[in-house]
């Protein structure tokens, strides 16, 4: 047990350079991790892109992968309006209610056409990737914030599929309409700090 | 076993980690190599071209494999001027997310269609690596820009071998992960693309 907890942690030594004075390029992973940790920390858009991948693992194929391939394609166009600095209207109140709606359709396991989910994942990817685009001209590094960001959505999405996994479970099904429920809730309460 | 687990993490303590070359011109050839691990831009690109190898058949695989590099070496070498950089990284980008476009379609075109965005693609690092070399006339050329062919050239191997690889022992799931993978490359090109007129 020690032996494998040791062969473990024995690359983490590899992290614990003094100092690295071979770097030439500034900023690129101080910007990488600010922009990877945005969706990261901010609940509300954890809580929607999980339902997004929720969502499509519960629909099954294509929905499985065509979600998450829009979410991304869509969002880009998002960020690029924020990161020119066009306005949109009520951008939080949509990533709120993005939670609230994806937290709903998983909670009823809602069944819809393909092109009408991929319409209501579209809607709402232009509201978060105009929220990350705003930050993006501010960043350390503002490409590889733009990068971070969307790799992190990325991963939250893949989470949300894994998630859907319990499908297969035994009262997984039971599991993932509460969990949806639970997001559907923390989207309301979003709102209500919006309201507020 | 625990002396030998010992004996490799010791190896793993940095101190300061000087880097030695065994030439003062190695500088300029390491600055070319690293040019596509370093550059957002390229990588994108570069990610784009193996998924789209690792997802079709062996022509493209080919063509992206050894054409690329030696396409990137070829245009890198033809007369430029700095102010082309922006061109170039603009060119870079806009293929990038074109050829992930074309992943993330997914859609079975002919191989020879295939062929001519790979090599548009291609001239995308050429064109930025010629007017780096252009703006940083301290760089030795052939130096520079043999290291950037081998950079690009690593840099595209290794993703393809690992995109390939996962295809193979995964086929299903490999398959759609790519495809998402490559909706995240046209997104973030698209983002860097936008910060150009940001």
């Amino acid at each position: 047990m020690f032996r494998v907890l040791l062969l473990l942690l024995l690359p983490l030594l590899l992290f614990s350079p003094l100092l690295a004075q071979a770097h030439e390029v500034t900023d690129m992973g101080r910007g990488f991790t600010t922009g990877f940790m945005h969706p990261l920390l901010g609940l509300d858009h954890v809580l929607a892109m999980l339902a997004v991948g929720i969502w499509g693992a519960q629909l099954g194929r294509p929905a499985i992968w065509v979600l998450p391939v829009t979410f991304p394609l869509v969002m880009a166009a998002g960020g690029v309006a924020g990161v020119l600095g066009l306005p949109l209207p009520a951008v939080e109140v949509g990533i709120a209610l993005s939670a609230v709606v994806l937290g709903l359709l998983v909670a009823m396991r809602k069944e819809i056409p393909l092109a009408a989910a991929m319409v209501v994942v579209a809607v709402f990817a232009v509201c978060h990737g105009h929220a990350h685009g705003t930050e993006v001209p501010h960043a350390a590094n503002p490409g590889t914030f733009a990068l971070g960001f969307v790799l992190a959505t990325g991963l939250l999405h893949t989470a949300g599929i894994a998630l859907g996994a319990l499908n297969a479970l035994d009262r997984g099904m039971q599991v993932l309409r509460a969990g949806g429920g639970v997001i559907a809730l923390g989207g309301v309460y979003y709102l209500l700090l919006l309201v507020r | 076993m625990g002396r030998r687990l010992g004996a490799i993490g010791l190896l793993a303590i940095g101190t300061d980690a000087r880097a030695h070359a065994f030439s003062p011109d190695a500088g300029h050839f390491y600055n070319g190599l690293l040019h596509a691990f370093v550059d957002p831009g390229q990588i994108l690109l570069l990610l784009a071209l193996a998924l789209l190898a690792a997802q079709r058949d062996l022509t493209v695989a080919r063509a992206v494999a050894v054409g690329v590099p030696l396409l990137a070496l070829a245009a890198s070498l033809l007369p430029a001027r700095p102010e082309w950089l922006a061109f170039g990284e603009v060119w870079v980008l806009v293929a990038a997310a074109a050829v992930a476009a074309l992943v993330a379609w997914g859609r079975v075109l002919p191989t020879a269609l295939l062929q001519v965005p790979v090599y548009l693609a291609a001239l995308g690092p050429g064109l930025v690596n010629g007017a780096e070399l252009a703006r940083e006339s301290w760089l030795i050329p052939r130096l520079y820009l043999s290291g950037a062919a081998l950079g690009i050239f690593f840099l595209l191997m290794g993703l393809f071998v690992l995109a390939a690889s996962l295809k193979r022992y995964f086929e299903g799931v490999a398959a759609i992960g790519m495809r998402v993978l490559a909706s995240w490359v046209v997104a973030g090109s698209a983002m860097l693309l936008a910060l150009r007129w940001a």
